[in-house]
């Protein structure tokens, strides 16, 4: 298992946030920010330690409070929307928002990240205005993310399913919205498109371990109890402290 | 001779002295007659004939050496005349007065020479008079010693010694002293010398004297002895007399001088002399001219033409003179046409334009008293074309003659003037003359004006030449004056002054000024004209006035487009302290800086008017505020240009909050505005918009930036101002084009941050506000939406209702959500409705995946009710149906609507939402367990059928475990989050609780549906 390793953390976060807009090839930080159900590839490491070791939030804390003393620039505004949303911060996150708005009106990194809140708290409303404009290419499978769940909350699922599989097909790389595919998948009983999508995931992410968790619940679904069991042993492994995997481990038992 | 020229002055001198005076002085007379005009040509001339006489003596003495009174003097001193002979000493006088009137003469030339000097000479009327011009030192001594000389004659000197030649000298002295005594010596020279030579001559001063004591008649009689004389002057001379004496005494008598008409013609022509004979005799041809003036009067008065002719065959002037007369005459007589005829001959025949005197009175009574305005014209118009063509040829007529023509053309001008203005009055106008002729008139007069240089008439001439809209020709004729003027006169500034006043108005009338756009670079000749009496009068004069032309001239020029001369006059009146066209100066060039947008000048003036604003209108200061403002727009446009955004909007905001009423700086805002939306200037846009919709501004603009700070505020996230700005925007433009859009998103924000509820009827609102705009359609079906989630079904049902019965474009997928909503909502089981159904499902499965999938929910909710409802129907009357009818009967009814609610639950599989397919699979299970129910209760025992029920029990039995299982299964798993499984979880409760009791919810559960937000 990795250690939690603030300095590379927080190193990761600004190279990040520095070129996100000049690389194409880069996957967008927003999506690596959102601890419930937004995952990326490069961050999720830190993001599990702050999911999974709550002791490590107090660091990335401060690092916020250093930044929001000195909020200056939209860069430095965005970066900390991030942060605020990874800590809750949820009226310090809308102020940043409104600030770095102000100076980039356009920005539809912080527009995006205003919708997920938007879509969090069930006002899908909100949602569509945050993302009904958004049309920057370099985020285009983050915003078909979006439009993808918005659908699905407003009970339009089979819209979402087309709108995630484009959204992949923009990024394979994405690991939220390959998630929420997949999660969909499942949610309308496709086991085997689950369990394919799921498969693929994991060979995309080498520590994507939830997407790891939902291959063994596609499997567990189709009865296929000896595979769900092994793929549930091994994160086991890396987080021996989950109460949820011990859970999964004694239901497949039974 | 020397006697007969002597006699001849000094006659004429006291027989005519207020004839000559009249002649010469007529123009200074108010008015003057047509007969006292023609007394004066009648009269005897004197003017000729004492020139002649001078110059006849100076001949005569030519060679011999003047004497001056002192030498006379001497002569007269030095020989005692009582030692001399009486005939010496008459000879002794004779060459004394000859000198003495000889060494005068120069004297009276120079007196001729001027009126004035006439009317000194000529008025004396006595002899001493006669005096005045003899220098005083001499003169009266002189004068006394002819005196003494005389009086020693006559007394010292025995009546034998004495001569009649001595006598006669007395008497024609004494003429001159004391015409009494004059006659007493003449009567004298007859008394003693009965046969004297002298006889003759001192009837002739006897019938002078009568003449002049008015014994007219004892004149004539004298002058009829003397008829027959030997002396062929004196008899000539008598003859004439006597024929100008029956005129005299016959003065309107015409019947009893015509019965006399030859002889009075033959008394005129005795003294006819030709032109030979004339240079010989200077004094007879004097007398000659004399008479021929009285037969022209004569001839007029009572003859006709051919007499005149006949007389004057010779003679053209005097004929054309007699013809004159004629002509006169028959006017008078009112025959207008032979008049006229007459004239033109005269016309044709008079060289010297001399006749033009005559005409005065003619003109003055056509015009006057008869308002023959048509003929006075054309008298007119004759003797202008003469002036014109015969002017240059005065040059060669004696300077006297020239006075006179000069003085009479300038009576007919003057008289022309009185009848143009006369004609000009609008009623003459319309009742005799055309515009034509009056134009030709005030052409004419102007060349005559140019010609005499009478200022006097010049006015009335330009006030006549206005008055017909000549205004050119006026002008000229005033820088004719100014020119004519000499130095720095009262009249060529007024002349100037005047001119360019008459040019200016004129200019301005022409409307070229107001169209120097398209005459920039070509200055009228009007213009070029004013130019150039302004320069003239600014470099002749250094007045007050100057400023004036200055300005005109700045002012033409800048209208032309040649500033930078304008600028030059301009400026000199700017920097003046005061006055009014400093501020018309600073007016001009405020709006050439404008134009030119050389905006370091333009703020320099303004500053000039913005500090004394009560001495500049109105527009003067609105102008200058304007460049104020221009200037800074300029200023702010440039920091805008260089991106310097902050300072020019608040550079541009300072400016319109000093004129809020500037649409041209609202427009330009509005770029600004436009240029900060594009490069995302947040806070900026802001400021802006809200001073603008703080001024209010008429120009829409207000509403404007409503709109546009609502959707500022979408962009940049926040909804809450953006609402609020909608909701003002639509309460303030109710009726604006903008207005549905802005009410639509108005609900679109509130439902993003309030509650659906109170989105719900602002959506509704659209429709009912603007039921026409296409945002009406989409309205009904978010507010028919809204309702449907919150549960006013009410509403819902109107909404759909009304989107369905609205007309407008619509797309399908709102169509067909609408018709399944509406489906749903009203929830009714009848014939027709399952058809409907199915219909509806065959639409969808037309439609693309995409429409099916928006519709899906709608439609699963209305087939799900529609099911339910059927088995509602079927659970709550299916008892009744065993009863009463036959058993197998019963069945194949209850197949039949089985099937069909089974088909209606396959439709519900047909979509991909399993919350509803697992509250089918419940309620179908729930059919069938009510099913089995039934079957249980009847008996079985000796029913013939019994069989067949138990086989049916079975067949239900299986149906709704299997249902059930479905439900179950469904529940159990990936679904617990929905609405419809507490109603599926009571279902199963009561109808499985075999399952139910056993449930165990799962584990995985959570973990998978933990990251589909909103779910639970």
């Amino acid at each position: 298992m990795k250690l939690f390793n603030f300095k590379n953390y927080i190193y990761s976060f600004f190279f990040l946030s520095t070129f996100v807009y000049f690389s194409s090839s880069y996957a967008s930080p927003i999506l690596q920010l959102d601890p419930d159900f937004l995952y990326s590839s490069q961050d999720k490491d830190s993001l599990h330690q702050i999911k999974y070791y709550p002791e490590s939030k107090k660091k990335f804390e401060e690092v916020f409070i250093n930044l929001r003393k000195s909020l200056e620039t939209p860069r430095e505004g965005v970066l900390l929307m991030k942060l605020a949303y990874i800590l809750g911060e949820f009226d310090e996150f809308n102020r940043i928002a409104k600030f770095v708005l102000r100076k980039q009106p356009d920005n539809e990194e912080v527009k995006l990240l205003l919708a997920y809140q938007a879509i969090s708290n069930g006002r899908s409303y909100l949602a569509d205005f945050y993302t009904s404009k958004l049309r920057s290419p370099t985020l285009a499978s983050q915003i078909l993310n979006l439009r993808g769940l918005i659908s699905f909350q407003k009970g339009n699922g089979i819209e979402a399913l087309g709108i995630l599989k484009q959204g992949l097909k923009k990024d394979k790389k994405n690991y939220a919205l390959g998630m929420n595919l997949g999660i969909i998948y499942l949610h309308y009983k496709m086991f085997k498109a689950a369990e394919k999508h799921f498969t693929s995931m994991t060979r995309t992410f080498s520590n994507g371990y939830d997407a790891q968790l939902h291959l063994a619940i596609a499997y567990a679904a189709q009865k296929k109890l000896d595979k769900a069991k092994g793929i549930v042993a091994n994160l086991l492994e890396l987080f021996p402290s989950s109460s949820i995997l011990k859970r999964m481990i004694k239901k497949v038992d039974k | 001779m020397n006697f007969k020229f002597k006699l001849s002055v000094i006659i004429l001198t006291f027989l005519f002295p207020r004839v000559f005076s009249n002649t010469l002085l007529g123009q200074s007379q108010e008015r003057v007659t047509a007969d006292s005009l023609y007394g004066n040509l009648t009269s005897p001339g004197p003017m000729d004939y004492i020139l002649y006489f001078f110059q006849s003596r100076k001949e005569k003495l030519k060679g011999q050496s003047l004497k001056t009174p002192k030498d006379i003097r001497k002569v007269l001193l030095d020989s005692s005349h009582k030692k001399k002979s009486y005939s010496e000493l008459v000879d002794l006088l004779q060459t004394a007065f000859d000198d003495y009137l000889f060494y005068h003469q120069k004297k009276v030339e120079d007196y001729l020479k001027s009126q004035v000097t006439w009317r000194a000479f000529f008025n004396v009327g006595a002899p001493p008079g006669f005096g005045r011009i003899v220098d005083k030192d001499h003169s009266e001594d002189l004068f006394e010693e002819f005196r003494g000389i005389l009086e020693y004659l006559i007394k010292d000197y025995p009546m034998e010694e004495q001569s009649p030649d001595g006598y006669y000298l007395a008497a024609e002295i004494y003429l001159l002293l004391d015409p009494s005594k004059s006659l007493e010596l003449a009567e004298g020279v007859l008394k003693l010398f009965k046969k004297s030579q002298y006889n003759d001559r001192a009837k002739f001063i006897i019938a002078i004297i009568y003449t002049m004591d008015e014994r007219l008649k004892n004149s004539l009689k004298i002058l009829k002895s003397l008829e027959k004389s030997n002396d062929r002057d004196i008899k000539n001379y008598a003859k004439y007399r006597i024929s100008w004496l029956y005129l005299a005494v016959r003065q309107g008598e015409v019947s009893k001088l015509k019965k006399k008409k030859n002889t009075i013609m033959s008394g005129f022509s005795s003294v006819f002399v030709d032109v030979d004979d004339a240079a010989s005799s200077p004094a007879m041809n004097y007398l000659s001219s004399e008479a021929k003036k009285d037969a022209v009067m004569f001839l007029g008065d009572i003859s006709s033409s051919e007499d005149a002719r006949k007389i004057f065959s010779n003679d053209e002037k005097y004929l054309t003179l007699a013809l004159e007369r004629v002509a006169y005459r028959n006017y008078r007589d009112g025959k207008i046409n032979e008049a006229m005829n007459m004239y033109q001959q005269v016309v044709k025949l008079d060289k010297l334009s001399l006749l033009a005197v005559s005409r005065h009175g003619l003109l003055l009574d056509l015009i006057e008293e008869r308002k023959q305005f048509q003929a006075a014209y054309k008298i007119l118009l004759i003797m202008s074309q003469r002036y014109l063509s015969e002017s240059s040829a005065w040059k060669k007529f004696h300077k006297d003659d020239l006075k006179l023509i000069q003085s009479a053309n300038n009576f007919i001008l003057k008289k022309i003037v009185d009848l143009a203005i006369l004609l000009g009055n609008s009623s003459y106008r319309k009742k005799y003359v055309k515009d034509r002729l009056v134009k030709n008139m005030a052409s004419l007069y102007f060349k005559y004006a140019i010609d005499i240089q009478d200022v006097s008439n010049q006015k009335k001439m330009i006030s006549f030449l206005i008055k017909e809209g000549q205004f050119e020709l006026a002008a000229n004729i005033y820088f004719k004056i100014a020119q004519n003027s000499e130095g720095k006169s009262q009249r060529k500034k007024w002349a100037y002054r005047s001119g360019l006043s008459i040019l200016d108005k004129l200019h301005r009338m022409q409307g070229d000024i107001y169209h120097y756009r398209e005459n920039v670079q070509r200055i009228p000749a009007i213009g070029k004209k004013i130019l150039k009496f302004n320069e003239l009068y600014i470099t002749e004069f250094n007045d007050e006035s100057v400023d004036q032309h200055m300005f005109s001239s700045g002012e033409i020029l800048y209208f032309y487009g040649h500033y930078n001369d304008a600028i030059k006059y301009l400026n000199k009146l700017i920097n003046k302290e005061k006055g009014k066209l400093k501020y018309r100066a600073v007016s001009l060039l405020l709006a050439y800086y404008a134009h030119t947008k050389d905006m370091k000048n333009g703020i320099a003036l303004s500053n000039i008017v913005l500090n004394d604003p009560s001495s500049f209108d109105k527009s003067t200061i609105n102008f200058a505020k304007e460049i104020t403002i221009n200037s800074k727009l300029n200023s702010a446009n440039d920091l805008s240009a260089n991106k310097k955004y902050k300072e020019a909007v608040s550079l541009y905001l300072d400016t319109l909050e000093k004129s809020p009423n500037n649409l041209k700086l609202q427009e330009k805002i509005k770029s600004v505005f436009e240029s900060l939306k594009k490069i995302g200037e947040v806070d900026l846009q802001e400021e802006i918009a809200k001073k603008m919709i703080a001024i209010n501004s008429k120009s829409g603009l207000s509403r404007f930036f409503l709109l546009e700070l609502s959707y500022l505020y979408e962009r940049i996230g926040d909804i809450r101002l953006a609402q609020q700005y909608a909701l003002r925007y639509v309460n303030k433009y109710s009726k604006d084009k903008d207005a549905p859009t802005m009410m639509y998103q108005a609900a679109r924000y509130t439902a993003a941050i309030d509650t659906l509820e109170s989105s719900a009827p602002l959506f509704f609102s659209v429709i009912e506000r603007y039921p026409t705009s296409s945002l009406a359609m989409k309205s009904c079906i978010e507010a028919g939406e809204i309702y449907l989630q919150i549960g006013e079904k009410k509403k819902a049902i109107i909404s759909f209702r009304t989107f369905l019965n609205t007309r407008g474009r619509k797309s399908k997928i709102d169509v067909l959500k609408a018709r399944s909503a509406l489906l749903y909502l009203e929830n009714r089981i009848r014939t027709g409705n399952e058809k409907f159904l199915v219909n509806l499902s065959d639409d969808l499965a037309k439609s693309p995946l995409s429409i099916r999938d928006q519709v899906g929910n709608y439609f699963q909710k209305a087939v799900y009710s529609f099911l339910k409802k059927m088995i509602d129907n079927e659970v709550y009357n299916g008892s009744g149906f065993i009863k009463d009818v036959p058993l197998k009967e019963y069945f194949k009814s209850k197949d039949i609507k089985i099937k069909m609610i089974e088909q209606i639950f396959s439709l519900i599989k047909k979509t991909y939402n399993d919350e509803y397919i697992m509250a089918g699979f419940a309620q179908l299970g729930r059919l069938w367990k009510e099913f089995e129910r039934n079957l249980k209760d009847i008996s079985v025992r000796g029913n013939k059928d019994a069989s067949f029920i138990k086989t049916k029990i079975m067949q239900a039995e299986s149906k709704y475990k299997f249902y059930f299982s479905n439900a179950f299964d469904r529940l159990d798993s990936e679904y617990a989050a929905y609405p419809m499984n507490d109603r599926v979880r009571e279902l199963l409760t009561d109808y499985f609780p075999e399952r139910m009791n056993s449930k165990v919810y799962s584990v995985l559960r959570p973990i998978y549906t933990q990251h589909l937000i909103g779910i639970d």
